[in-house]
């Protein structure tokens, strides 16, 4: 053999066992005989530094394939080919282990197939040559762009494209030459890679691979788990590089973008792929403006801008919003969707439209809710004869208190409090918290409630209340809430509580909290203007969150003073991270 | 962290002669236009010491994010291109380190060694993306079809495979010939320039 016999054969040795080493395919004894090679052979260790450097330069230098892509008129050089055949019939065989193609349809998917993209140039040429026939069969085969599948829809709530085409869950999605323009509703999208995206309409995108996203304009929000990191989002005047978080971006129609980092960090890039710009790291809370010269600014970060995640049950999208316990018992899912109902009444389980002035008695039995797949119960809160129950599950209060029994109206949420404290008339001769009540009941009782009595802040139309009189308890399931975020976690509940306005001021009560039947909050003999801020921490394990308003075992006054207990959790809120 | 020259002309042993050596740094603005020229030396140098794509990519995008991080501590006048391997140097060493019981771990020695081999030719990066466009160019459009798939769309072997309809094993072989066709036209291409 001859001494350049030899050294094609090295070279095309070490050329597979590289190959098969940056693919992740080598075997243990060809990567042992790799670093024999090169540890011991300097001719292999020169070929094998060249072929690294071939392949860096390929992956980095953009400019050396970017304007290749007109395949059609290169010319096809002959000479290389037969120069290297004689290499390739001289080399030795190295073994390439046969891997398994691995099962990818986990569960069956609909893959819609898309139509052969034709370059300009290819379709001329198929015009051109319609005679040919042979020159078309070669044409078909190499001139259309590859499909390559680089993403799934995985959620969708009433969204219409500009082409028309039902993207549906489970349609796969192509890599594309043109953008794809959302004209209405919100479209959840899983790249191959890991990441996954939530479009919102208007907006104009494009996948370029499985972990790269063009936004041409509209709003994105990306959540990209630690094995995605990478995943990279480009705008006409910017790149996203993500680090392993959640982020949304929103695109204007002047190619101007702004970043919102919610979690961990990415880096920013002003200009577009090619451009020098400037760079900066972004952390969770932070946002960034970018203009149209490409200077980025430090902007207020917005939390709930963004669609986050779809739940296409209830036909809305999660903006990372807490939950609101008072539209919870609207009817609601908690994110403001509850219409339905003004309230549940405290011995049937059933939401009510209307409320009854009604006092009454309960036995302090469990009554379970099934209008709402988010409150497990009611009941009516009486601990004199021992423990009661306060979960479907069996869960009991061991310390509730001793009541009478007796309870008020119903389970109440205040959507709005609109009427106003101050606009009781200073020369009525009636006190004001009375003239409150009386023109509340005048004006609709008691959806146009109420503020608390001593809160120093006015509250505003966001504001919302859920009123609870003595003696009445509530149980939430928090479950099917947290089965809802698969994102997201829920971390505490939260309200303000005390006594409410409409209420003559010698009322007093008592409050508890429960998780899964365990005290977490005991507060007695609450009254004007006494305040307690609420902030119970919850872990992901905790499923009953229990509300009990009892009458204040202190009062002299008996049955006549807890007619008067209104108790009000003002923002009644599950909080989510 | 901040490096003086010799520190890291002493650290790298790199292709340190590099044009690129002084580059005065105005402002933020340039870190882009810095790494430009040096990532694929940057790229080269971590594949030298690991071998493996998606590993490779994972240390580099590291790096840059540590070298973005820190361009306030990168003293103008110094080698970017150095000062960008000493960051990956440490990189590498925390890669290595975690994956310590892997039997795919290059040991040292080979990384030493394949550094002298860079330090041979200091010009080899600019020369090479000089005739390599050239090469790429004289391709069969099936063969730059191939490479586009690899290098602009970032597809693995596998993946190529399922584009063709071909095995992996036909795709080693292409991919194969069209690198050692490409590292033929190079050294042909620049043995010419220098006859000239």
């Amino acid at each position: 053999m001859t001494h350049s016999n030899n050294s094609n054969k090295l070279l095309h040795e070490v050329a597979t066992l590289l190959a098969l080493c940056m693919e992740g395919d080598i075997q243990p004894e060809q990567f042992d005989h790799l670093q024999t090679l090169l540890r011991g052979n300097p001719a292999a260790r020169e070929h094998y530094y060249r072929l690294l450097a071939m392949h860096a330069t390929l992956q980095e230098t953009e400019s050396i394939l970017a304007l290749q892509n007109d395949l059609s008129k290169t010319p096809y050089d002959q000479e290389l080919w037969d120069a290297l055949s004689v290499e390739e019939q001289t080399a030795t065989a190295i073994e390439i282990p046969l891997v398994k193609q691995p099962e990818e349809i986990i569960q069956h998917v609909e893959r819609k197939k898309i139509p052969f993209a034709f370059s300009k140039s290819s379709r001329f040429t198929f015009a051109a040559s319609i005679a040919a026939s042979l020159l078309i069969i070669l044409l078909l085969r190499f001139a259309p762009q590859p499909i390559v599948e680089v993403a799934t829809v995985t959620n969708s709530i009433n969204s219409i494209f500009s082409d028309n085409k039902p993207y549906q869950p489970g349609t796969r999605l192509a890599r594309q030459d043109d953008p794809l323009w959302l004209q209405k509703g919100v479209i959840e999208i899983e790249f191959d890679y890991g990441a996954s995206v939530v479009i919102e309409a208007p907006a104009e995108f494009k996948l370029n691979s499985e972990e790269n996203i063009s936004l041409l304009s509209g709003r994105l929000y990306a959540h990209v788990p630690d094995r995605s990191k990478g995943f990279m989002v480009e705008t006409p005047n910017s790149r996203v590089i993500d680090l392993g978080t959640e982020f949304g971006i929103k695109v204007d129609f002047d190619g101007t973008s702004a970043l919102h980092m919610i979690k961990g960090k990415a880096s920013l890039f002003s200009g577009s792929r090619g451009q020098t710009g400037q760079g900066q790291i972004l952390t969770a809370g932070q946002a960034r403006h970018v203009d149209s010269k490409g200077d980025i600014q430090t902007i207020q970060m917005r939390e709930n801008e963004f669609a986050r995640t779809l739940l296409p049950d209830q036909g809305i999208v999660w903006r990372g919003q807490d939950f609101d316990l008072a539209d919870i018992v609207r009817g609601g899912s908690g994110l403001g969707t509850g219409k339905s109902g003004i309230g549940i009444d405290p011995t049937t389980g059933n939401s009510i439209s209307i409320i009854r002035p009604q006092d009454l008695h309960g036995q302090g039995e469990y009554t379970p809710v099934s209008f709402s797949p988010f409150i497990d119960g009611v009941f009516i809160p009486d601990g004199g004869h021992g423990p009661i129950t306060v979960s479907s599950e069996g869960h009991q209060c061991t310390d509730c208190p001793d009541t009478d029994g007796f309870f008020r109206y119903e389970i109440i949420s205040c959507p709005q409090m609109v009427v106003d404290p101050n606009r009781y008339k200073s020369d009525d001769p009636r006190p004001r918290e009375e003239q409150l009540m009386l023109m509340a009941m005048q004006e609709g009782y008691p959806s146009r409630l109420m503020g608390l009595h001593a809160a120093k802040q006015k509250p505003g139309p966001e504001d919302t209340s859920l009123l609870l009189h003595a003696n009445m308890g509530l149980t939430f399931d928090l479950q099917p809430l947290q089965a809802m975020l698969p994102g997201g976690k829920i971390v505490r509940f939260s309200a303000l509580f005390g006594i409410a306005e409409v209420c003559p001021e010698p009322s007093d009560l008592d409050l508890m909290v429960l998780v899964d039947g365990r005290t977490q909050l005991k507060k007695q003999d609450i009254a004007h203007p006494n305040l307690v801020d609420i902030q119970i921490e919850l872990s992901e394990s905790d499923r009953f969150l229990t509300l009990m308003v009892t009458e204040s075992g202190s009062n002299s006054l008996g049955g006549l003073n807890a007619a008067l207990d209104w108790g009000l959790f003002l923002n009644p809120k599950v909080e989510i991270e | 962290m901040n490096y003086s020259y010799k520190e890291l002309k002493n650290t790298a042993g790199w292709n340190m002669d590099n044009k690129d050596k002084l580059i005065s740094v105005s402002d933020s603005k340039s870190f882009l236009s810095l790494l430009r020229r040096c990532q694929t030396q940057i790229h080269t140098y971590i594949l030298c010491q690991v071998p493996n794509r998606n590993d490779a990519e994972d240390i580099l995008q590291d790096t840059i994010v540590v070298m973005l991080d820190k361009f306030s501590e990168y003293r103008e006048g110094t080698s970017f291109l150095a000062w960008g391997i000493a960051i990956a140097r440490n990189k590498i060493k925390s890669f290595k380190y975690k994956n310590r019981n892997s039997k795919m771990i290059f040991d040292d020695s080979i990384g030493r060694l394949l550094e002298q081999e860079a330090s041979k030719n200091p010009e080899f990066f600019q020369d090479e993306s000089r005739v390599l466009k050239g090469c790429v160019e004289k391709l069969e459009p099936k063969h730059k079809r191939y490479l586009l798939l690899r290098y602009e769309q970032d597809m693995t072997y596998r993946e190529i495979g399922r584009q063709f309809n071909v095995s992996m094993q036909a795709v080693y072989k292409m991919m194969t010939r069209i690198q050692l066709s490409l590292l033929h036209c190079v050294r042909l291409s620049l043995q010419r320039e220098s006859s000239l």
